[in-house]
């Protein structure tokens, strides 16, 4: 027979100073765990999964970023008189010559960043599915320096709201209109004109964006393109593109990863110690169980328990701590791979949350496993006598 | 002193609870020494930046945008060597060696005053004329020479990703200096750059040096003032400020930190508190007799506190002894490419002690006060 539930919460409720001391140690460890893993998560979020499954991408050979890359229109022309490319329903090819720069702005809690200025023709929309103008904005007209600004760089950085006049390369440009794409990288850049950036920046295209009919098609496009000596050129899925640069990220998540574990041990050490504390104090009471006829299994279980209990306790706090804290809070980082300001949103999810509680819960056991066999192993006669 | 014995044996009444303590604190304290020797190793550069009183010139719109050679020349010019000296361009290259898992630091720079700018770099005369003669020569620190297994007089290709050239360098001369982060640098010419480039002459920053501290700020106005209305317009910003932007662009690591920090000193004092009221509870009736005996209030809250800051203390001396053996020691770095140094700084040292310290006072006073405060009578009555 099991010792009842209410037996441990009974024991957690008399010891209480003792108990709200373990529970908060475990709590702070908790909000450190959700808090880098957010983070990581978050940013490998606006990365993994950034681009199109059917879109291909063209660099420079040897280049990893957009905007190291330089593609000639000669390249870019090349790159056209591949035969059967995709067309649309219009007929015209669904090609999207690109440039990438970056100029300094302000973020909203001081400092400055690079945000990334992208190029594009009258195809960039249409060749992203998730692309979506939102409404009270406009989409930017030619030659006449208007851009439109993506919804991550307008919340993390200062004066990038529609109607701002922002100034680049010694000219004064004006914003339009506001996108979204699906939390996508683009999020975090401004678009306008391909030709206006181009003279403005004094640069080449930096990259070109072809869409593909299918999977297969995109797989031998870009071999053409790769095994091509006359292109000069890399290709690969935009899909990949983003996730190799998903280096802080990943190093985030190590990282958190090992601070997780580091400060898991120290906090089960101090669930091992109030576990201890309350086997000690509850010598004659075990044996008295014992003498009641629950077993030693029982007994162990019974203490695993309210340890567990206490760790997840824990959890949950920091849990729900956590995410009051930082759910929806906006902020960025630099991307190393294209030197500019990648803005995002932690979201601390129900997964995230769930984890987090089972780590707390895992924290408890371990913590009480040891004690908890102290209680069991107790002999009657000796466990009576004691004090 | 005459009480340490008796502090010692509370200690060591109940090892278990001890030990586990100990343990706690000082994995505790083992990433509180790892969160800052993160971040003291990102703002190294700010630290020793200071000292030298260099001021870079970049584009006002940031480093990825280009200056132009005219500059140059105004730079050299009358109204500001007045004020600074020893202009030299400074690219940085963003080449890989062999592998994209290698990044030495590369910078392309000029020959002719690179020596005096970067006064801090001690290379001999030799490596200096070889350098100054040899337009593919490079001066290597030595942490990086170690690193790739270099020989002076060797052929190294860097192959670029920033600029779309490979450097064929010859190492000529090898340098050393005090800061262990700037000898995994090198340095080249920024005219081979160039040549690589066909002559298109890219200067991504101008560095100088100010002749006095008071010069900073008239470099800043009269250079911002000369290139306002340019197609480039520049900030000119000390190599500190220089440095902290590359702080800012990570985002708010200082503040992560400190939230880390206090959190993980938080859990440190909430599990001693534990174990030091679990202590002081089972000891009233003992302090009670030694009340008795004619120990004062002072003496007991003072054997407590010791005992708690005790404990706190060994647990920071196996943090702070592992953490010196891992990261200064066997030179374990967490993350090679964006840490290829990873030192234990004194201050972070010293920051754990103090951790640690604040640490076993917090904990224990509570238990302490209420232990010392208690009334004899009351003490002896209470039945464990």
């Amino acid at each position: 027979m099991a010792v009842p539930l209410k037996y441990n919460f009974r024991n957690l409720q008399v010891r209480w100073v003792t108990s709200v001391l373990a529970v908060l140690g475990i709590v702070f460890v908790t909000v450190v765990f959700v808090f880098l893993f957010a983070m990581g998560l978050s940013i490998e979020r606006s990365l993994v999964g950034s681009g199109d499954p059917l879109n291909l991408i063209t660099l420079r050979k040897g280049t990893t970023a957009e905007s190291q890359s330089v593609v000639t229109k000669e390249q870019y022309e090349d790159l056209l008189g591949i035969p059967g490319l995709h067309r649309d329903a219009k007929g015209e090819v669904l090609v999207s010559p690109e440039l990438v720069v970056g100029a300094n702005v302000v973020k909203k809690d001081g400092g400055k960043a690079n945000v990334a200025i992208r190029g594009v023709g009258v195809k960039a929309k249409d060749m992203r599915s998730e692309f979506k103008l939102l409404p009270g904005g406009q989409w930017f007209r030619p030659s006449v320096g208007e851009l439109v600004v993506g919804v991550g760089a307008s919340r993390r950085f200062s004066g990038l709201e529609i109607g701002d006049t922002p100034r680049f390369r010694g000219r004064q440009w004006k914003i339009v209109g506001k996108f979204e794409c699906g939390g996508q990288a683009y999020e975090s850049e401004l678009w306008g004109d391909i030709d206006d950036i181009k003279s403005q920046f004094k640069r080449d295209y930096s990259a070109v964006l072809i869409r593909c009919a299918s999977p297969d098609a995109l797989t031998r496009l870009k071999n053409v393109i790769q095994d091509g000596k006359q292109f000069n050129l890399d290709a690969r899925p935009t899909l990949t593109y983003f996730s190799d640069q998903n280096i802080g990220g990943k190093m985030i998540k190590s990282f958190g990863f090992v601070l997780a574990i580091v400060l898991g041990i120290g906090a089960v050490f101090g669930a091992a110690n109030t576990m201890y504390a309350a086997v000690a104090s509850r010598t004659r009471e075990i044996a008295t169980m014992r003498v009641l006829g629950f077993s030693r299994l029982a007994i162990w279980f019974s203490f695993v328990i309210e340890s567990a209990l206490l760790g997840f306790a824990g959890g949950a706090v920091g849990a729900a701590a956590g995410y009051l804290m930082f759910n929806n809070m906006a902020t960025g980082t630099v991307n190393w791979i294209s030197f500019s300001e990648l803005a995002f949103q932690f979201r601390v999810t129900p997964e995230l949350m769930g984890i987090a509680v089972i780590l707390a819960t895992v924290m408890g056991v371990v913590g009480g496993f040891f004690p908890a066999f102290r209680a069991s192993r107790m002999t009657i006669a000796r466990a009576l006598r004691g004090l | 002193m005459k009480f340490l014995p008796l502090i010692w044996r509370n200690a060591v009444r109940n090892r278990l609870r001890t030990f586990l303590t100990l343990a706690g604190i000082a994995f505790l304290l083992f990433v509180l020494i790892f969160v800052m020797t993160g971040l003291s190793e990102i703002q190294a550069w700010e630290g020793v930046a200071a000292t030298h009183r260099r001021v870079v010139v970049q584009h006002a719109e940031g480093l990825m945008a280009e200056l132009p050679i005219e500059l140059e020349n105004f730079l050299k010019g009358d109204i500001i060597s007045r004020h600074a000296e020893h202009v030299c361009k400074f690219n940085w290259f963003g080449g890989y060696y062999q592998d994209q898992k290698n990044w030495p630091p590369e910078f392309a720079v000029d020959p002719e005053t690179m020596r005096v700018l970067f006064d801090e770099l001690s290379f001999s005369d030799e490596a200096y004329r070889k350098f100054s003669e040899t337009k593919t020569g490079a001066l290597v620190g030595i942490a990086l020479m170690k690193k790739y297994d270099w020989k002076v007089g060797q052929r190294i290709t860097l192959i670029g990703t920033f600029y779309p050239v490979n450097l064929e360098l010859d190492i000529v001369g090898i340098f050393t200096t005090k800061d262990p982060r700037q000898e995994e640098q090198m340095f080249f010419r920024w005219d081979y750059l160039d040549e690589l480039l066909k002559g298109r002459k890219v200067v991504s920053t101008y560095w100088m040096k100010a002749r006095s501290d008071e010069d900073i700020p008239k470099l800043k106005e009269l250079i911002d003032a000369h290139t306002k209305n340019s197609s480039a317009p520049t900030e000119t910003i000390t190599e500190k400020e220089f440095a902290a932007q590359f702080m800012q662009m990570m985002g708010n690591i200082k503040a992560i930190v400190a939230v880390i920090g206090a959190l993980v000193l938080l859990i440190m004092i909430m599990m001693t508190a534990n174990t030091m009221a679990m202590a002081a509870r089972e000891r009233v009736t003992e302090v009670a007799v030694m009340r008795t005996l004619g120990f004062t209030a002072g003496q007991i809250l003072g054997v407590i506190l010791a005992e708690s800051i005790l404990v706190s203390m060994l647990g920071a001396a196996l943090a702070i002894g592992s953490s010196l053996l891992i990261f200064n020691v066997v030179k374990l770095s967490p993350d090679p490419i964006y840490f290829p140094v990873f030192l234990v700084a004194p201050n972070t040292v010293a920051t754990a002690i103090g951790a640690a310290l604040s640490c076993g006072v917090m904990s224990s006073l509570v238990p302490a006060i209420r232990s010392a405060r208690r009334k004899i009578s009351d003490g002896l009555r209470q039945v464990v």
